[in-house]
């Protein structure tokens, strides 16, 4: 699934460390997720929404073509 | 930085050890009680079951490491070596099962153990990489 976490990160100037301890994950899941290689779980993709004051379609996209 | 470790990872870290230690003490006293014929049939089995003890705590421990792991992905992760560990052994155990009816030479079964946990590392190792 596309997703816009590394955009929104940097315009934060956090590193992937600094989201996974917001986030309470480890520094390899937010990788696998910014990479879109891991899907989150809703509970989870709403934790991110919620950290960047954002819905979840603003940040994750769908991926019609599979 | 260092990487942040779940509560689930931290505590399958220090129980690991414990159980490590006492399943290679209780194999060598297996072991060395058995080559000694010191003692009668009945115990003999009694003895050689004590290596499997630890052996059955440490399952326990990577399967309760598994289930309240709170990362998702790790826990993923986890659960998808396992599945590739025991698919793998599974495999391995049935095709060797029929060679030996064939003749091949036969090996004991409490090397299931030791191929599953090789299996799943090296599934691990994998995984990690495809997900870098």
């Amino acid at each position: 699934m596309k997703n816009r976490l590394k955009v929104l990160r940097t315009e934060r100037k956090w590193s992937q460390a600094d989201l996974a301890e917001r986030l309470e994950i480890s520094r390899q899941s937010v990788n696998a997720i910014e990479t879109g290689k891991f899907d989150p779980s809703l509970p989870l993709a709403f934790r991110i929404a919620r950290l960047f004051d954002l819905t979840i379609e603003a940040i994750f996209e769908e991926d019609r073509r599979k | 930085m260092p990487e942040r470790r779940s509560a689930a990872a931290q505590r399958y870290a220090r129980r690991i050890w414990p159980t490590m230690l006492s399943y290679v003490v209780l194999l060598t006293i297996a072991i060395r009680t058995l080559d000694s014929q010191a003692v009668g049939d009945a115990a003999r089995y009694v003895i050689a079951l004590l290596p499997a003890i630890p052996l059955v705590g440490l399952i326990a421990l990577v399967a309760q490491a598994i289930s309240t792991e709170t990362d998702e992905f790790q826990r993923a992760i986890w659960g998808e070596a396992v599945l590739w560990g025991t698919g793998a052994t599974m495999v391995a155990t049935t095709v060797y099962g029929f060679l030996e009816v064939a003749g091949a030479p036969h090996v004991p079964l409490y090397w299931v153990f030791p191929f599953l946990t090789g299996a799943t590392l090296i599934a691990i190792a994998g995984l990690r990489r495809r997900y870098q």
